[in-house]
């Protein structure tokens, strides 16, 4: 029996000294991982139960389901949950046909498509706020450029309000395309390159169009980084706040609130007004329902998208 | 396989000791910056103090306000290249994050030693002993130069004077006179319905050359609203941010009448176009241009906005007050004292930090300059009568602080703001969803006062707030304790 024991610490040790290289290689991420997502996310878990205001106004007081409540509450939390989706389907929408059409279309050997790539990918290494800025030059309603031309090519006669209401969404959707393009068309060509010459050569002896190899050879064949590449872009549209801080701050009249902007002005509010201070527990108890509701979005079209993996 | 052994952890080890270094090689990048001139943390600055001084004592100052930092900077340097006490002034701006800076820098007791003092971060700290009391320093003549300033409930709590205002704010209606002409406006409004009626007639005749009658910075509403309706409120109900001081709760049904006529000045037919998106910034550049009739804001800053920063001819505007809806008045309307400084009284060189404050920032001289300068509207006797002010200040009487104007004292959600919660949206946000939406004017007010007297009741439970009613509150004549 003590010998058996003894043999089971024995083991052990060695098994730990087996490891150690490796768990001396981890350590380093696991601190990191630790201190910049365990923490947090602990933290903000945590106060989704107080109210508290931020350093310097009190104890934080506990408040328990409180603010999980007030959220389910909320209608224009969850009107932004709603500009969410239309924001993050209208981006998908337009941006994966558009980043495969350019893919296609620069992939070639052609003369020029480097420097045309460079071109198409530039967009997405610049600040969202810079680009934000620019979009806002480019479609504010009084001395935008967008609005300049339109009404020299007399094709408005008053300007258009690219920001308000109606329009600020599609405007916002417009922007984000832009900006993400780049990177999407980079995704495709990799995966173009990766399929198979002799499947297109085959199809062409076998009588295909061009449109037809497109449709029943490339697209299938592409299953698996489609997958990935829709999966950034649906995840990635619902944590775009930037694009929507700079150009709209969520308005008029909360038409542009997402909401992962929405939580993010509880933390640090956005306005210049003197009268708005945070309120850490509801905005952890907002980051948190929307958290969920992201990690469904993207659990489902997991489930959705699983057949993708096999086509080929 | 030992030595692969050794390699593997060392590697590993450095690895570790890359990345630890990685977060912390932000300190030196700042630093550097720092040296540059640039904005920094405060925890740079404070290694900067330590390692740089030699035998000078460094007083740090940050300032929040980009309007009159070259003047403060100036008068820095001029007092670093001639002070005899062996004091050197590191004078840091931070803009935008401000209040943010300053929640760090108290949290690692790195907070400068003279700081531009502002509500938010004034109320949030100074139970906390974090300011000091001024009397404590200051020698009798100094106290009876700013006996006109000091305001009992305002900047002297329970006997302790924590800032002094030398200069104030309050707002008014900007208008293009050159654009008044040319529709035949012969005078300025001065009803709220007046402002409308104009700015619909300027809409109809000039839009077509891309001048409009009426902007707002409406990109945030509380930004747009608390330079311009609320301060017409406050002058039409008495109430102060729809509180009622007498009664000890809000109302804002009584802002029914002016939604009305503000939905409309918003409109196509009256407003310029992208009031939605539009900051203050922008919108002065289109008033400077001359594409916009009538706007409202504070009156510290627009002389020396259009003097130094969007350059217009000083003859084109002028202001007046912000007109009420019927010209009715049953209370003054909110006046700020502004270019007032706190000492951190946690800072060991306190004491040194009060003589640079002082010597530089209270000094006639400076005040003088300040105010000739465009930089702030002086409300020192003294100054006011020494000063040469611009053209502006002594053509245009309405820049000043007058009758109207007047200190106010705090309702519950300024008083204990993280203490009051309110749900749904704030009284901004929900002005914005009447005048951008569609929401009834009647019932969304109504709505609005239940919401805040909600949560003011309930904050005095728990015990985050507390009661506020103020015996015999007269809005004309109003007291602040």
């Amino acid at each position: 029996m003590k010998d058996q024991k003894n043999k089971s610490i024995l083991q052990r040790k060695r098994a730990v000294k087996r490891n150690l290289q490796a768990y001396t290689f981890m350590l380093p991420n696991l601190i990191l991982f630790t201190v910049c997502s365990l923490y947090p996310v602990v933290w903000t878990l945590k106060y989704v139960f107080y109210q508290y205001g931020g350093y310097g106004t009190g104890v934080p007081r506990f408040v328990g389901l409180d603010n999980l409540a007030r959220v389910f509450r909320d209608k224009v939390y969850w009107e932004s949950v709603m500009h969410t989706f239309t924001y993050g389907f209208g981006k998908v929408l337009i941006i994966i046909p558009l980043a495969f059409f350019l893919a296609f279309l620069l992939n070639g050997q052609i003369r020029g498509n480097g420097v045309a790539q460079s071109i198409v990918f530039l967009p997405t290494i610049m600040s969202s706020a810079v680009m934000g800025l620019v979009f806002y030059l480019l479609f504010n309603a009084y001395n935008g450029e967008v609005n300049k031309y339109l009404m020299e090519a007399g094709i408005v006669t008053r300007p258009i309000n690219w920001l308000g209401k109606d329009q600020a969404m599609k405007t916002l959707i417009l922007t984000a395309v832009w900006g993400g393009v780049g990177n999407y068309m980079v995704y495709f060509i990799a995966g173009i390159q990766q399929v198979s010459e002799d499947a297109i050569e085959s199809a062409r002896i076998d009588g295909a169009g061009r449109l037809q190899t497109i449709w029943y050879i490339i697209i299938p064949m592409l299953g698996p980084i489609l997958k990935i590449i829709l999966m950034l872009a649906i995840t990635s549209a619902f944590h775009d706040i930037t694009n929507v801080m700079v150009l709209t701050e969520g308005g008029p009249n909360n038409s542009t609130m997402v909401m992962s902007l929405y939580g993010y002005r509880y933390f640090f509010p956005i306005s210049a007004a003197e009268a708005t201070v945070p309120q850490y527990g509801y905005g952890a108890a907002v980051s948190v329902i929307s958290a969920v509701i992201a990690g469904a979005v993207t659990l489902g079209y997991l489930k959705i998208s699983k057949k993708m993996d096999s086509i080929y | 396989m030992r030595l692969k052994k050794i390699m593997g952890i060392t590697l590993a080890l450095l690895m570790m000791t890359g990345s630890l270094a990685g977060c912390s090689g932000g300190g030196e990048t700042n630093a550097t910056a720092a040296s540059q001139g640039g904005e920094t943390t405060a925890q740079v600055e404070t290694k900067q103090t330590e390692t740089t001084s030699g035998e000078k004592t460094v007083i740090n100052v940050w300032s929040k306000d980009r309007h009159d930092a070259t003047y403060a900077q100036a008068k820095v340097d001029e007092y670093n290249a001639n002070n005899a006490d062996n004091i050197q002034i590191n004078y840091q701006l931070y803009t935008d994050n401000y209040v943010q800076a300053i929640d760090m820098a108290v949290q690692s007791g790195e907070l400068p030693d003279i700081l531009v003092q502002q509500d938010q971060m004034f109320d949030k700290y100074v139970n906390q002993g974090q300011w000091a009391n001024l009397y404590d320093y200051m020698d009798e003549d100094m106290k009876s130069y700013f006996k006109s300033v000091i305001f009992p409930g305002y900047n002297e709590l329970d006997g302790k004077l924590y800032f002094i205002p030398t200069t104030g704010s309050t707002c008014r209606l900007f208008y293009n006179k050159e654009i008044f002409q040319r529709v035949g406006i012969a005078e300025p409004p001065k009803i709220l319905e007046e402002v409308v009626e104009d700015a619909r007639l300027i809409n109809s005749e000039l839009s077509k050359e891309g001048i409009y009658g009426f902007a707002e910075n409406m990109k945030s509403a509380s930004s747009g609203l608390q330079r311009s309706m609320c301060i017409g409120l406050e002058r039409e109900t008495g109430l102060v941010r729809g509180y009622d001081f007498v009664k000890g709760e809000y109302d804002f049904t009584q802002w029914a009448d002016t939604l009305k006529l503000w939905k409309e000045l918003l409109s196509d037919e009256c407003a310029f176009p992208g009031c939605e998106s539009l900051d203050i910034d922008p919108l002065r550049t289109q008033f400077a241009a001359g594409k916009i009739g009538m706007y409202m804001s504070y009156s510290h800053a627009e002389p020396g906005v259009y003097k130094n920063q969007f350059p217009m001819d000083s003859s084109k505007w002028d202001c007046v007050p912000i007109p009420t809806v019927g010209g009715k008045v049953a209370g003054k309307q909110y006046f700020t004292g502004t270019g007032s400084y706190v000492i951190n009284a946690k800072s060991p060189n306190a004491e040194k930090a009060f003589k640079v404050y002082k010597d530089v920032f209270a000094n006639e001289d400076y005040l003088k300059g300040y105010y000739e300068g465009g930089f702030g509207v002086s409300i020192l006797q003294s100054v006011i009568d020494k000063a040469k002010p611009g053209e502006d200040f002594q053509k245009k009487e309405w820049l000043l602080i007058s009758d109207l104007d007047t200190l106010l004292p705090k309702p519950p959600h300024s008083a204990f703001a993280s203490g009051m919660v309110v749900e749904g949206e704030d009284m901004y946000k929900t002005c914005e969803s009447i005048y951008y939406g569609d929401a009834d004017i009647e019932s969304t007010l109504k709505d609005l006062t239940e919401r805040y007297n909600k949560a003011y009741k309930e904050a005095i439970k728990n015990g985050t707030g507390h009661e506020i009613r103020i015996e015999n509150y007269d809005p004309m004549n109003p007291t602040l304790k």
